[in-house]
Formats: structure tokens, sequence, C-alpha cells
């Protein structure tokens, strides 16, 4: 038996009956409008590269793209219907720009400038092509892959890790994927192998895919590159934390990467999606949604167009949605759907359906009888009691001692709790306060700084206006001769300090441009 | 402690319960040997309780029905009536319970909020108050679960009108729980040698003499479960017995004659009791892994400190309370540290 790897603290979950017939990766046809939400940047003002009312084709770029986000792609060709300011149900308070796209039931696509032999652009170039279609991490992270690999190539990765460890316990999306499609992520793998210049690839997968394990280290025996890595089944075993954590028993340092250790971390459907955009050329326009029903353990895997509303997807599939309740993510991580028009975002990966109660079931709340379950099993080492304690009395500086932002967020602490607190619920009212303090103290920091410079610049003026003073007052009147001379040459002194008065006052604002710049 | 499931299977409510179901073992033991005086005791005992908390409930305004049904004032009240002796009355009982839910548990906030044991507050307020009834033990008994027998034990708690017949002052042989501890202190301060009291012990009243081991032993059966439920830690019960052992093996090699054996110290006296149910109280002890172990060694030494050197019979509910109150200042000093970060 080969060596599994594991970590602390996590809880074990119940397996499914798994019936290999149903990793089938079903197609969900078009719909007959998409919704599209991009991130929008205030500062700038031309992204969109589309209008009202204009024809859009399939893989067509939607916008321009920016540092902080990649283009995003037409699912379908069709009409762009309206454009308009919303914010999705998930993340209520920001302001996302929502474009609605009426299909055309065509599917006509652009030219696809394909790549047959990828050795032949060099790293940068094919990391431009990664981010101009417009991949990000599927896994949940929603990072952007082409910024990974950058930082990647800058920092010298030894280790590429492919997860294929499932984010929730009853999510089947990544394993139905390596199922139908492990030679195109062997590929994707050698892409980034090309790119980044890793010496060994692991394969992190989970010991119960018995049959996939065994079918990669078949396809694996002659490649020297790959490794299998298994780990125990637990949850959460996702996240890019903890599976460090777990290969190699050291901590990523805080505020840090995985990367600034030498490991780049890849979510296989991202490996999938890097594969197509480079060979086929294909945009990031679709991804594998896998949809959980808790009434019977059932479980199916969809592909689907990013942008579909989710409302569609079980009319198609024939889901009552009346006498359900519709959530987005697996068990632990969940959000409760109120809009049914929200569309399949490029991090959904789960759907999950539970039988509505009307009267939700009687969960009394006790106090915290300090019993330990909830620091055994947090992954992170972090004390939830206490963490629950001092958030409850708000007291922010002692919450921060302990490590609150280290929190993952992954929801054990709470379903393990005997006294149903919802500890998570604290922990993110928390989380969002120690942010307002900080946003709060980085602005005071910046006024200060600027109160300083202008102190300084106003205490210049005064200096050289005094000076000049002086040197007036120390003329001599009474000699004409000198006088003119003295003026004269004053007035030269004059001119200079003006302009150096000028060039300082310039110079400062142009600082507190910059400041400005780096803050936001 | 992985736990194999998926949503909580275990409240509060649930784990009480299982504390509950743990001690019953220990409850048809007792009642083996002292006769139905132990299961009025304990009724009486879990009422009083009941009774103490609606009250306070009342006078705090909260939800009465949620927090009697947490469960946690019954198994104040069993576990109460299980480290008592049985020779208190119902006046008594109403003392200790009234310490014990309400100054201990109400007056610091309630169930969760606690520092010491309520339990073992209770059972403090009656040595302290009453030394000489609770050190005194119940004859044995030798009609079991009889009509007279239950006459008996009614006589006792509510009237307490045979109280020649009950109650043994000073009877050198007695044989249970705290007393043969006691005894054998007395009889070490004057160097007495043990060794011959042993043999007299055993000779004259084979029973009587392990009675207390039978005690502990149910303890230990209902320890067992709790522990293959995960409800309870391994940590505190096996520290706690590791101290105790280690140190009375230390005394028992260099000064044999007039200390006790490490077996005495397991099985007698409320050794397997503190281990396994009030040592293990979530509330009142540490709740990180090495806290545990610290507090079990804590208590341990206590407990062995106690006995020897100190002139009450059984040291668990002082070296309990003591430990309850160094827990504060263990989960200071054992802070654990949060991800990736260098060990403060
Ligand atoms: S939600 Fe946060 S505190 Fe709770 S177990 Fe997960 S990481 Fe730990
Ligand atoms: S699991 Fe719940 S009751 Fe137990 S210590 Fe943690 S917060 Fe308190």
């Amino acid at each position: 038996m080969k060596k599994k790897y594991n970590f602390s603290g996590g809880i074990k979950c119940l397996s499914i009956k798994e019936e290999l017939d149903k990793y089938i990766i079903y197609h969900i046809p078009n719909p007959n409008k998409f919704y599209m939400y991009i991130q929008h940047n205030t500062f700038k003002n031309n992204m969109l590269r589309v209008r009202i009312n204009q024809k859009v084709l399939c893989g067509e770029p939607l916008t321009f793209g920016d540092k902080s986000s990649v283009p995003i792609h037409s699912p379908t060709s069709g009409w762009i219907k309206s454009i308009e300011l919303d914010s999705h149900s998930i993340s209520s308070k920001k302001k996302y720009i929502k474009i609605t796209i009426v299909s055309d039931y065509l599917n006509q696509w652009i030219r696809l400038k394909k790549i047959n032999d990828y050795k032949l652009y060099s790293p940068k170039s094919l990391i431009k092509i990664i981010y101009q279609l417009g991949v990000v991490g599927l896994g949940g992270a929603h990072f952007s892959s082409s910024e990974k690999l950058i930082l990647g190539i800058n920092s010298k990765v030894h280790t590429l890790v492919v997860n294929a460890v499932e984010s929730d316990p009853y999510i089947t999306a990544d394993y139905c994927l390596m199922t139908n499609c492990l030679s195109e992520i062997f590929i994707g793998c050698e892409i980034i192998t090309w790119i980044s210049k890793v010496t060994n690839i692991l394969i992190v997968i989970q010991e119960d895919k018995i049959e996939l394990i065994s079918k990669i280290q078949s396809l694996i025996k002659n490649k020297k590159l790959f490794k299998v890595c298994i780990l125990k089944k637990k949850y959460p075993g996702g996240s890019s934390k903890i599976i460090i954590k777990s290969l190699t028993g050291k901590d990523i340092p805080y505020g840090k990467h995985s990367i600034d250790i030498g490991y780049l971390i890849f979510n296989v459907s991202t490996i999938y999606a890097i594969k197509k955009a480079i060979i086929n050329g294909k945009p990031l326009i679709q991804r594998i949604v896998s949809l959980y029903n808790h009434r019977n353990h059932s479980f199916k895997n969809v592909l689907i167009k990013i942008g579909t509303p989710i409302n569609f997807l079980l009319n198609f599939l024939k889901i009552n949605n009346s006498s359900n309740d519709i959530y987005i993510g697996g068990l632990f991580m969940k959000y409760l759907l109120m809009n049914l028009n929200q569309p399949i975002l490029k991090d959904t990966n789960c759907i999950s359906i539970t039988k509505h109660t009307r009267n939700v079931k009687k969960n009394i709340n006790y106090e915290c009888i300090n019993c330990g379950y909830c620091v055994q099993v947090c992954p992170v080492n972090l004390l939830p009691q206490k963490l629950y304690l001092y958030s409850k009395n708000n007291n922010h500086e002692k919450t921060k001692e302990s490590f609150i932002m280290d929190c993952i967020e992954c929801n054990i602490c709470e379903q393990i709790c005997p006294s149903n607190i919802p500890l998570v619920t604290y922990f993110k009212h928390e989380k969002f306060i120690q942010n307002q303090i900080d946003k709060e103290n980085k602005k005071k920091k910046e006024f200060f700084y600027r109160f300083q410079l202008r102190e300084k610049r106003i205490l210049n003026q005064k200096k050289s206006f005094y000076q000049n003073k002086n040197d007036f007052n120390n003329t001599d009147l009474t000699n004409t001769n000198i006088l003119n001379k003295k003026t004269n040459k004053n007035f030269i002194n004059q001119k200079q300090i003006d302009k150096n008065i000028r060039k300082e006052i310039l110079r400062s604002s142009i600082e507190r441009a910059k400041l400005k710049n780096k803050n936001l | 402690m992985n736990l194999p499931y998926i949503y909580n299977t275990y409240n509060v409510k649930k784990i009480m319960f299982f504390v509950l179901i743990a001690s019953i073992p220990a409850i048809l033991t007792e009642c083996y040997f002292f006769g139905l005086v132990i299961l009025i005791q304990t009724f009486l005992f879990v009422m009083f309780s009941l009774l103490f908390e609606i009250i306070i409930l009342k006078i705090r305004k909260k939800n009465i029905k949620n927090n009697l049904l947490d469960n946690s004032s019954i198994l104040t009240g069993v576990l109460l009536s299980l480290s008592v002796p049985s020779t208190l009355t119902w006046w008594m009982i109403m003392f200790s319970s009234f310490f014990a839910i309400i100054v201990a548990k109400h007056l610091y906030g309630g169930l969760g909020q606690n520092i010491f044991n309520p339990a073992m507050i209770g059972y403090a307020a009656l040595l302290i108050s009453f030394p000489l009834y609770m050190s005194s033990w119940h004859k044995e008994n030798t009609n079991f679960f009889s009509l007279n027998d239950l006459k008996i034990s009614i006589n006792s708690i509510f009237f307490q009108t045979s109280k020649s017949d009950l109650f043994l002052k000073n009877y050198p042989d007695s044989f249970t729980e705290a007393t043969p501890l006691n005894n054998t202190k007395n009889k070490s301060r004057i160097f007495y040698n043990i060794d011959s009291l042993y043999t007299k012990l055993k000779n004259k009243k084979q029973n009587n003499f392990s009675s207390w081991n039978y005690i502990n032993v149910s303890f230990l059966l209902g320890g067992v479960f709790l522990l293959y439920k995960k409800i309870i830690c391994w940590r505190i019960p096996f520290s706690f017995l590791f101290a105790l052992v280690i140190f009375s093996i230390f005394d028992y090699f260099f000064l044999t004659n007039f200390i006790f054996s490490p077996f005495l110290h397991l099985f007698s006296g409320g050794t397997m009791m503190c281990a396994f149910f009030i040592a293990t109280d979530p509330v009142t002890t540490s709740y990180s892994n090495i806290g545990k172990i610290v507090f079990g060694l804590i208590i341990g030494f206590l407990v062995y400190v106690l006995r020897i050197y100190s002139d009450y019979p059984d040291g668990v509910a002082f070296s309990v309370l003591f430990g309850n109150m160094l827990v504060p200042l263990i989960d200071d000093c054992l802070k654990s540290s949060g991800y990736g970060r260098k060990k403060t």
C-alpha cells in the first residue's frame, strides 16, 4: 500500500454509493438568455467591447480585461440585449456589470486560433494566450491562472500540484472530468511544465477513487515527471493551504502563497481549460457543475455554459424548485440562492438541492460548553471557541491576535458544535470589521503622511520667504549703485527660488498621486 | 477526535444524556451494596436540582423549557448523589443541590460559564459543613431490595429516626468508599502497620472489603462507554490516572509500610468517578489538547497529596476544584499558534 497523506483536523464523511455509470457528462442545450456578470473597475471607463444591440458570435470577447480581471467571452452567438449595473446574490454588497445576451441558437463560433505544437511558442506568449482566453482558477478561488503562471516563472517553482481533490465531500465534478478526459489533462500538465519549467508533477487524489488511481498509475508508468499522491478522504482537502500541509507537513508562511515556497497548484478543471485554450484555442465558456440532491443522495454532472441561469438548468432537468431549497456550493460551504435567475459563474462548482422545510427544525442554541470539539477539527490550528468569545464581546484586538484572518471558513467547526452556535457567521462578521479597521488604519497613516508633507512644504516656503526678506533688509539702500546691482541679483535669486518652490509643489503632488494609485 | 459524521450528531442534550446512561452501572452497583436508599437519594437529588433550576431560570427570565431540557441539571444531581455517602437526610440534599445549581452554576452565568464543577461544589459544601456525616457510611446491606430495606432508607432520609442503626461513627473496620482510606490514613499516622490491617480486613469481610473496588470498576465501565462514544477525550482520565499511579508508586517503594499501594489509590474512593465523570466535564476544563493533559496531571498530583497529607478522607473534590481554578491560567499559557506563523 502506498503512503497516504494526511493532515490534522478535518472530519471524515460518510461515503455515498458510487455508481460508475453516473459519471457521465450531461450536455445542456442553450437557454434563451445568458447573463454575464463582470467585475468592473471604476478607474477604467472603456472596459466593454460591445454595445447594446450588437451581434456577437460564440467566443467573442466582451471585455478588454485589465490587471485584476481577465477578459470574458460570449458563450453563444446572438445579440446583446442590455448592459446594466447589478449585484448578484452571493456578494450583494458589490456591484457588477450585468450583460444580457439573447441567443439565436445557431452557435456560430468566431475563428479559433489553434496551436498544434505549443513548444514553438515562448512561455510568455503562451501565458498571454491563456490570459486572453479568460482562464481562471475553477476550483473556487477565481484567481487568474495567467497571473499565477507569471508568479511561478518569476519565483522558480519546482513542483506542479494537480489538485484533483473535491473541495466538498459530495461534489464529483473533478472526478467526472478526470474519468472522461484524462489524456487531455495530461497534455495540459505538459503545457504547464513547458511554461514554468517544473521538475515534477504531483497528482493529488483522495483514497476512495480507487479505479481512477490505478488508471492513472498505469498511464504514468513510463513518465518520469508524474507521481500520484493519495490523500485520506477527509473534508476539507481541497484548499491549497491544506494540500501543501498534508503533502509536505509545512505551513505556508503567513501572507504568502504556495508559489513562494515552490509549489504551483492547479485544479484539474483549470488544467483542462488551459489545454482547451492552447491546443483548441477555445476560450473558457463552459464548465462542469455537479448537481447534488440531498433527498435521494443522487448526483449528476452537467457540462454547462457559463452564464446559463440556474432556473433554466433546473427546468431542463425537471426539478421542481418550489418544494426545494437550492444552494450554491456543496454540503459545507453553501449559500442559499434567493434569486433563481442567478447564472452559473466561473467558480460555481456545485448546486445542491434540499427539501424545502417551511418550519425550520428547532435547533436550540445553547451557550458554548467549552467542549473543544471545534478546536480538534479545525484544519488550520485555530481556536474557534476563543474566536467566538472574543468576537461576540467585540474584542477586536484579541480576535486579531488569535489570527482570525487565517480562518478559511470551512464550516466544520460549526457543523460539529454541539451547542449549534453559528460560529462562521460570527467569524465572517468579525472579518468584515477587521477589514474595516485595517482600512481605517491605512487611511490614518496616509493622512498623517500627507500632513507631514504639507507641513514640510509650508515650512520650506516660509523659510525661503524669510531668507529673501533678510536679504532685502541687508541691502544698503543708501548707495544707489550698489542697490541696483544687488536688486538685480536679488531678482534673479527670487526667480530661482520661485522656480524651486513650484518644482517642489509639483513633485509633492506627483508623489501624492502615486501614493493614491498604490493604495487603490 | 475525528467524528465520522457529517452533521452534528451530538448536541448538548445528547452529550449529557450519554453521560447519564454511562452512570447507570455505578448506580446499580451502589444499589446492590447499600440498598434502595441510593435510588431514593438519587431521585431526591435530581428533583431538587430541577426545582432550583426552574426557580433560578424564572428569576433570570430565561426560556425555561429550552434550558431545562439540556439534561445538565439532572446530570449534576446524579453525580452528586453518586459522590456523597448514603446517609444524608433530605435537607442536606437540598442544601447541597442549592449550592451546586444556584451558587456554582447560575451565579456564574449558567451552563457554559461556570468556573467550578457544580457537583463538586455541592459536595465540598457538604463536606465543609457536615464533615461527620460525610465520612460515615452505611452498614452492610443484608436484605437486598426488600420492604424492610425500603422502610429503613425512607426513615433514614426523611425522619432520621434509625440513626443508631445506620451510623457507624468511628467504627474501625467500616467497609466502604472513603472510610477505609480514612481509616488507613489514621492508622498510618501513628505508624500502624498497614499490612496487618489489610490481612485483617481481608480475612474478616472478604465481600465488603472489595465493595468499593466493584463500584470503581462500574465507573470504569461507564467511562469506557463514554470513551467509545467519543464524548469524553482520553487525555484527561489517562493523564490523571497516570499521575496518580506514578506518585503513589514512588512512595510505595520507599515507604512500603505505612503508605497505601497504587492499587488502593486507583480503586478506592472516587478515583474512577473523578477520572471519567468529574474531571472530564467540558465546561470547567481546558479546551486544548495539551491543556487537557496538564490539567489531568495537576489533578492527579493534588489527589495524591490530599489523600496522603490532608485530614480529609478523599481529596478528589478539592483537587478538582483547585484544578478548575488553574484552568484559565493553563489556557492562557498554552495558546496554540495560528496557521503558518511561528509559535509564540
Ligand atoms: S471555519 Fe475557520 S475556525 Fe472553523 S474549522 Fe474552519 S478554519 Fe477553523
Ligand atoms: S464546539 Fe461549540 S460548544 Fe464546543 S467549544 Fe466549540 S464553540 Fe463551544
